[in-house]
């Protein structure tokens, strides 16, 4: 089984480079048979490296140790259940997960794309596959997973204790599949100016589709690692600036301001060239997430799949950047706005605005992410750029984005007369002060946090508000409320989808805020039978329980926690020991209401029946996860076909015959 | 046994990548310009979304009446454009296709002659 | 909204009042969120003081962790000194001074804003200031660029009989009853 993947990882290869050259080549010389030929080479990769797939994950299940990746990655304690997700655990079996995910997701949106562009497809698939063949040839060259070893060890080295867990099964997945899915709409955009469609607008739909599609799975990615951080890196946080996740915000900041951009081109024919450089910079960002990830320059806490082929990642980042911009250079002459702007107070200024304000907190995050780098070489002094310097930097951009969010979608495309304005936001901003208002008469003082309460209040009146009055409208013309609510939503997909997609922004804010500004937080000192408070909780340390396992020692403590006097039940948060490793990890207890979480977690029991506990209640976090689903709902609504109507397509050219018999 | 597997693998992109060539049917030159899609439908749509846009930004109240009849009026008028031209542009391939047509029934003609 | 008896006038009120009940009711719910932020009272003044420099501190040898966030023994034990050294009175500033002098000045979360680190922090504004204004150069360049007349086609503009015909057929079109999106 292992050979048999060997040999279609080798297939794989050899197939991927035939279709880049053939994509490329038949592209430039407007060879169809050729290029159509690239292209169902590339259709057939998905089916080669599900091979090899299957064959690494049949050896993690079977426990064949004489692979080396599964040896290195597992060993015999490990739970059933986690063999079947081990592969993308290491360096060499995410880097097939990736060529896999890669294959799966260009065959689809190649698919879609050639009965529409086949000029743009050839290009788009040239892109994706040299994409795909750099992976083979990291995978068959550098970090082969499929490697035997020379003698088969009786059992293997185990994973990294942190992996274990439930987040494993889909925040690394999820994480991998968005950094990999931005070559998706790069090479759209990019196949479209090759082929000198860079000033027709036909690839927006399909680039479209593909950016949002891309920015979900990485936000969807991005929130499950700040899930896993919180639940089980038992420091009570989600968020830490870390130079990995730093990695993977930044192609996410640049997604977003991509997505947003194009369908300025969609609507009015503009920014032509901005999203070509938007969606550059995204994919540039998104290498440069897995060149950090990979051969990380940077400490992090995240070297899972540490290796030593960072440099092979950063040499495919500079080609591919130089080429993207070669290619922009020879084509920009085709890439000319249809339109100009009618006014600088539109719908269109502030998406450019919004814009670059993204790109600004992408490219802050990148500078105090790289700065230690340059700091050691230029003056030989190691600093470390470590959270304050984000949250003071990129804060107020944020801040800024958010209220733009709140303003932007009010103003009208191409003109808004001051008054219409004015007219517009005054309810917002009235909500806005109110919310201070009300938070000041609380006692709830700190005055960055009510200000940023505030905006949130003035976004979520500014949406809410159009919903009622888009229903009133309607329900004006006879319809009964449900239904004109429903058909209003309905009707106009986009736009109320990306409300939604706000408004879940906006949950997320304020689990933010709430827990980075007012959680209250305690390392308590517990013997057994002793009750501890903390702002309203009082619980009830009652012992704790410890456990031997192959591989670790498992201490679970039990607490009885009270609020207000009533009993919210057991708590049994725990410590596992992995001796192989020296690695603690801690499970966190959590009781989350939408108002707070009640947070606890061991960091240490002595033997003389004392326990060191981290107590924590943040405010509001629950938003932050309930976000989640939201936003989903969000996307898949606004980018819900919707029946395209006859006056919208047909009708120009029923029309234009009309006119003619 | 492995052998047999290794070509079996190798069989699929084989035939994947010699299909094309091998089924020529005259494929057209690669060319995006036929597709359906063309730079003035693009026109037209975004002239209607706009205008679709306009009616229900006023109907919930973000647009004054006076900005409504002005983006009116640019969106009317965009649409018009592109309708105009969409008719000019069917008119030409109209001829063009009449042309062709001619042409193809005058070499038929011939080679019935030559028969 | 304009003055005068137009229709949108009337609407925008009436959903005006609408929109004020809705939010009523969502914000007495918001309201009682909000009371979660409230208290901060159980935790001694000196542990607050205690975290919040626990969270500029570096655990050198976990890295990217803050002594805050870091389980390793050395960070509980340098979470002790700093409890220690507050105890005594000390003061933030010099705290950190002293985890610098044993450690390096990169056992601080915030690099220093002295010599030639500075830098981090000058980049950042100094990228926003000339952001802003490429950002009012293009729209303003942009807006130059705009067109001025609706009838913008120079080479053949719509004459006042074709104007006249395809609006009508446009109207008629987007009068299609399958979908109307003002409702």
């Amino acid at each position: 089984m292992v050979e048999i993947g060997q040999v279609s990882l080798v297939i794989a290869a050899l197939v991927a480079a035939y279709a880049a050259l053939a994509s490329f080549l038949g592209a430039g010389l407007r060879m169809t048979d050729l290029s159509t030929s690239g292209r169902y080479a590339a259709y057939s990769l998905p089916l080669l490296l599900a091979a090899p797939t299957v064959s690494l994950v049949n050896a993690f299940v079977g426990r064949d140790f004489s692979v080396r990746y599964v040896a290195e990655n597992s060993n015999l304690a490990m739970p059933n259940a986690y063999t079947w997700v081990a592969m993308y655990a290491g360096n060499a079996g995410s880097l097939l997960f990736l060529a896999l995910v890669l294959a799966v997701t260009s065959a689809i949106a190649l698919r879609g794309l050639s009965r529409r562009m086949p000029h743009t497809t050839a290009y788009a698939s040239g892109i994706l596959m040299l994409a795909l063949t750099f992976f083979m040839v990291i995978i068959l060259g550098f970090a082969n997973p499929l490697e035997r070893l020379p003698i088969t060890p009786a059992d293997g080295q185990g994973i990294n204790p942190l992996l274990v867990h439930f987040g494993m099964f889909i925040h690394p997945p999820v994480q991998m599949t968005g950094l990999v899915m931005v070559s998706v709409p790069f090479s759209i955009a990019m196949g479209a100016m090759m082929a000198g469609r860079g000033g027709r607008d036909e690839w927006v739909d399909q680039g479209r589709l593909w950016g949002m599609i891309t920015w979900l799975v990485l936000t969807v990615g991005l929130m499950l690692g700040a899930w896993w951080a919180y639940t089980i890196l038992g420091w009570g946080g989600y968020w830490a600036w870390d130079p990995v996740e730093n990695s993977a915000l930044m192609p996410w900041l640049a997604m977003t301001a991509f997505v947003h951009s194009i369908m300025v081109q969609k609507r009015r024919g503009m920014f032509r060239m901005w999203n070509i450089v938007l969606i550059i910079t995204a994919f540039t960002l998104a290498q440069m997430g897995m060149f950090i990830n990979r051969g990380g320059p940077v400490p992090s806490v995240h070297s899972f799949a540490q290796s030593s082929m960072g440099w092979l990642f950063l040499s495919f980042m500079t080609f591919t950047l130089l080429a993207s911009l070669a290619a922009f250079w020879w084509r920009a002459g085709t890439l000319k706005s249809r339109e100009g702007l009618d006014s600088i107070l539109s719908r269109e200024s502030v998406f450019l605005t919004q814009n670059v304000l993204f790109l600004a907190v992408a490219l802050v995050t990148l500078w105090g992410t790289v700065f230690p780098i340059f700091s050691e070489a230029a003056q030989d002094e190691t600093v470390t750029v470590g959270a304050p310097f984000f949250n003071r930097v990129n804060g107020p951009l944020i801040l800024t984005l958010v209220v733009l969010m709140g303003v932007g979608p009010l103003l009208p495309w191409r003109r808004a007369s001051r008054a219409n304005v004015v007219n517009a936001l005054k309810y917002p901003v009235a909500a806005g002060v109110a919310a201070a208002a009300v938070l000041m008469l609380l006692g709830i003082g700190r005055p960055v946090a009510v200000t940023a309460f505030s905006v949130c209040a003035m976004v979520v009146t500014g949406i809410l508000s159009e919903w009622v009055r888009g229903t009133m409208s309607r329900r004006r013309s006879g319809e009964p409320t449900p239904l004109a609510f429903g058909r209003l939503l309905l009707r106009n997909r986009p736009r109320y989808g990306g409300y939604v997609v706000h408004l879940a922004i906006v949950m997320l804010a304020v689990g933010a805020i709430g827990s980075s500004f007012y959680s209250v937080q305690r390392d308590m000192v517990l013997r057994p039978g002793d009750t501890g408070n903390l702002d309203g909780y009082s619980f009830r340390y009652l012992g704790v329980e410890k456990t031997f396992f192959a591989d670790r020692v498992e201490e679970v403590a039990e607490l009885v926690v009270y609020s207000g006097g009533s009993r919210l039940g057991t708590m049994r948060p725990f410590r596992a020991f992995y001796p192989d490793f020296r690695i603690a990890s801690t499970r966190g207890a959590i009781r989350s209401t939408p108002a707070e979480d009640f947070y606890i977690v061991p960091s240490e029991f002595d033997e003389d029946g004392r326990a060191v506990f981290r107590v924590l209640v943040n405010p509001l976090v629950w938003w932050m996860w309930a976000s989640g689903p939201l936003l989903f709902v969000g996307v898949v609504f606004g980018l819900w076909p919707q029946r395209r109507p006859a006056a919208e397509t047909l009708t120009a050219r029923a029309l234009a015959q009309a006119a003619r018999a | 046994m492995l052998v047999f597997m290794a070509f079996a693998l190798a069989l699929i992109p084989a035939l994947a990548i010699a299909y094309p060539f091998l089924t020529r049917a005259g494929r057209p030159l690669l060319s995006d310009e036929d597709t359906t899609a063309s730079e003035v439908s693009a026109r037209w749509e975004a002239a209607i979304a706009g205008l679709r846009t306009t009616e229900l930004e006023w109907a919930v109240g973000n647009l004054a009446e006076e900005d409504r009849e002005w983006l009116r009026e640019r969106y009317m008028t965009d649409a018009a454009l592109a309708l105009r031209e969409m008719e000019v542009g069917d008119a030409e391939e109209r001829a063009l296709m009449a042309t062709v047509e001619r042409e193809m029934k005058r070499v038929r003609a011939q080679a019935g002659d030559g028969e | 909204m304009n003055s005068g008896p137009s229709p949108s006038h009337d609407r925008g009120r009436q959903s005006g009042h609408a929109a004020f009940r809705w939010y009523a009711r969502a914000a007495a719910a918001l309201i009682c969120l909000a009371a979660a932020c409230a208290s901060q009272d159980d935790v001694p003044p000196l542990e607050q003081r205690a975290q919040a420099l626990n969270r500029t501190i570096m655990c050198p040898v976990c890295p990217g962790e803050s002594l805050d966030q870091s389980q390793h023994v050395l960070a509980s034990q340098m979470r002790a000194v700093v409890d220690e050294k507050l105890a005594e009175g000390r003061s933030d500033e010099s705290i950190r001074e002293f985890f610098v002098e044993r450690y390096g000045p990169s056992v601080l979360m915030e690099p220093p804003g002295r010599g030639a680190t500075a830098l981090v922090w000058i980049v950042p504004p100094l990228g926003a200031v000339a952001a802003a204004a490429g950002l009012f150069l293009v729209l303003r360049s942009m807006r130059r660029a705009g067109p001025a007349a609706p009838n913008r086609s120079p080479a053949n503009p719509l004459s006042d009989r074709e104007r006249e015909s395809y609006f009508r057929r446009i109207e008629s079109a987007m009068a299609d009853p399958g979908r109307d999106e003002r409702g």
